[in-house]
């Protein structure tokens, strides 16, 4: 029984600690000034949220670690079974079902959590079986000397959960743009703008899934500062760019010109550290300030049309040119 | 090849490193320490990761302050973290490593092939870093650190970890490259292969320099004189450290 109690008092400290992960600065929280008709959005965020908050709690501890302490077969079930008390789906089972006295509705809850499980279960082995089914391997290498480090950039953004927000943005925004009777023409820019949004918490720590081994080799490269934020901005412009196509990608990419710029500060000088298959996290007046400037860039340059396209990649290059020398004086 | 001139470094209170100066012109010089004792935080500041508080160093006659970018062109590095990328596989870190030192294609892919296949990467060269085991990690970092034919290479431990056969394949690589002309500056723990890849042994101790000498003209074996000069194992009976059941 002691030991159960230890090693469930332990998953209980990681889990807990884990938890806050799911829930920092990422600047589509903002949306939430919109009210209501947010809703809908945060809707389809949580079920993103969903595939890596439904994981099994049990998956914290190393196999091995699993396979070695000296449990019996009774103290094993037991502890699968009270590591399910530990799943914040099973929490969110119970929320609803208090809140609506609808045990089928918690319960169908449940079953969408653990079906999301093992999709991605299945997907893991037919990785395992055949690496073709590793779709970001199939991102191709860009040509030229830092071909090799964008590619791999774009790899690593796509292991957060703020493309696939954006991603289901562009597909809705462009399914309206092709299905709605009578779509409102300003749509496409505003709608570029929120996808922007969505991507824009990445462009605060473009080092942040570098880890500190990442790091030590991009400082080992000879590449100077402004080189390697350029490269670390292709690759953000590069799915912003496909995810704008669409919709109206001018505003959008001013809206990304924007934000890299501003973004440069805190990638550089903070280095906010980022944890795969989770939303970015950033901080709020870094987020504040992106999203102020980038709104309003991107809605001027709808309204002026290119000539506020040049300014923000002036603004942005001064930008690169700045921080490119702060980063190589950084340790 | 390789100048440090007066070399100190302090964090803090602590004093990593204290006024190391020495010249490595070519061959296989060793550094050989205790946990701690600065041979990390040497090597950082030798490849350019670190700045010293004090001194200079200076790689092929360049600062490396001042000229930072031409002195990482020459210098092949393994750090004490690798410097890899979890989201790549092993070949793909060769393939992203050589156009950046000025490789073509054609060539990145050719010395690739070679290096995977004398290191024994090759079944693994499609593995994401995060998947491979330590030793492979540490491979990839060597052949990373070899890919552009570097005129100095600075090695942070580079047989931890490793298996014995690629132990001495690596220490053959090592020879081979020194007698190439290429200055070798490695860190280790492993004194039975310093024995034999070393022509220069210096010891490390509280970040001083408290030995150095041409391995030739060692009069005591190496292991011998590391517990004299460097540290003591330390020897104490664990009283509940026994089998219960005896």
């Amino acid at each position: 029984m002691a030991a159960l109690r230890a090693i469930l008092n332990a998953l209980r400290r990681v889990v807990g600690r884990d938890l806050p992960s799911f829930f920092k600065a990422n600047n589509i929280l903002f949306l939430a000034a919109l009210g209501k008709s947010a809703e809908a959005l945060f809707l389809l965020l949580g079920l993103l949220v969903l595939f890596p908050l439904s994981a099994d709690p049990l998956g914290k501890i190393p196999a091995v670690r699993r396979v070695l302490w000296p449990l019996s077969g009774r103290q094993r079930l037991a502890l699968r079974l009270c590591s399910f008390a530990l799943s914040p789906v099973v929490w969110i089972g119970v929320a609803i079902l208090l809140k609506t006295r609808r045990a089928g509705l918690a319960l169908a809850f449940c079953g969408l959590a653990a079906g999301m499980q093992a999709a991605l279960a299945f997907g893991r082995r037919m990785v395992r079986r055949d690496r073709h089914w590793d779709l970001l391997r199939d991102i191709p290498r860009l040509p030229g000397r830092l071909g090799g480090l964008v590619r791999k950039d774009m790899r690593e953004m796509l292991t957060l959960l703020d493309p696939y927000a954006a991603a289901l943005l562009s597909a809705g925004g462009g399914a309206y743009r092709i299905f709605a009777a009578h779509p409102d023409p300003a749509a496409p820019a505003i709608l570029s703008l929120l996808v922007g949004l969505a991507l824009s918490t990445c462009a605060q720590s473009l080092f942040g899934l570098d880890l500190d081994s990442g790091l030590t080799r991009y400082h080992l490269l000879p590449l100077a500062g402004w080189e390697i934020l350029l490269e670390k901005d292709l690759a953000f412009l590069a799915i912003l760019f496909v995810l704008l196509l669409p919709l109206d990608p001018w505003p959008g990419l001013t809206f990304g010109l924007a934000v890299l710029a501003l973004g440069h500060h805190s990638s550089v000088l903070y280095g906010l550290p980022q944890q795969r298959w989770r939303f970015a996290s950033g901080r709020l007046q870094f987020g504040l300030m992106q999203t102020a400037v980038g709104i309003g860039a991107g809605f001027l340059e709808h309204q002026r049309g290119v000539l506020v396209l040049a300014a923000a990649v002036a603004g942005y290059l001064a930008s690169v040119w700045y921080y490119g020398r702060r980063w190589a004086q950084a340790e | 090849m390789l100048h440090c001139r007066h070399v100190s470094k302090q964090f803090g209170e602590f004093t990593a490193l204290d006024d190391i100066s020495f010249e490595l012109r070519s061959g296989v010089c060793a550094l050989l320490g205790p946990n701690g004792a600065g041979k990390s935080t040497l090597l950082k500041i030798l490849a350019g990761l670190l700045a010293p508080d004090r001194g200079e160093v200076r790689i092929a006659g360049y600062d490396i302050a001042q000229e930072p970018l031409r002195v990482k062109r020459l210098i092949g590095v393994l750090p004490e973290d690798q410097g890899l990328f979890d989201a790549l596989t092993i070949e793909e870190h060769l393939e992203l490593s050589g156009p950046i030192y000025g490789l073509s294609r054609k060539e990145t892919r050719a010395r690739s092939d070679a290096l995977l296949r004398v290191l024994g990467l090759e079944s693994g060269r499609y593995t994401y870093l995060d998947q491979c085991s330590h030793g492979m990690r540490k491979k990839t970092a060597l052949a990373m650190a070899l890919l552009h034919n570097p005129c100095v290479l600075l090695l942070d431990e580079p047989f931890e970890g490793i298996d014995p056969v690629s132990s001495v394949t690596i220490r053959d690589l090592l020879l081979t490259a020194s007698n190439h002309g290429i200055a070798v500056f490695v860190t280790s723990h492993d004194l039975s292969m310093i024995g034999q890849l070393a022509g220069e042994v210096k010891m490390i101790r509280g970040g001083r320099i408290v030995f150095s000498a041409a391995a030739a003209e060692l009069e005591r074996p190496l292991e011998e004189l590391y517990f004299d000069l460097v540290e003591q194992p330390a020897r104490e009976d664990l009283a509940w450290l026994r089998c219960a059941r005896s």
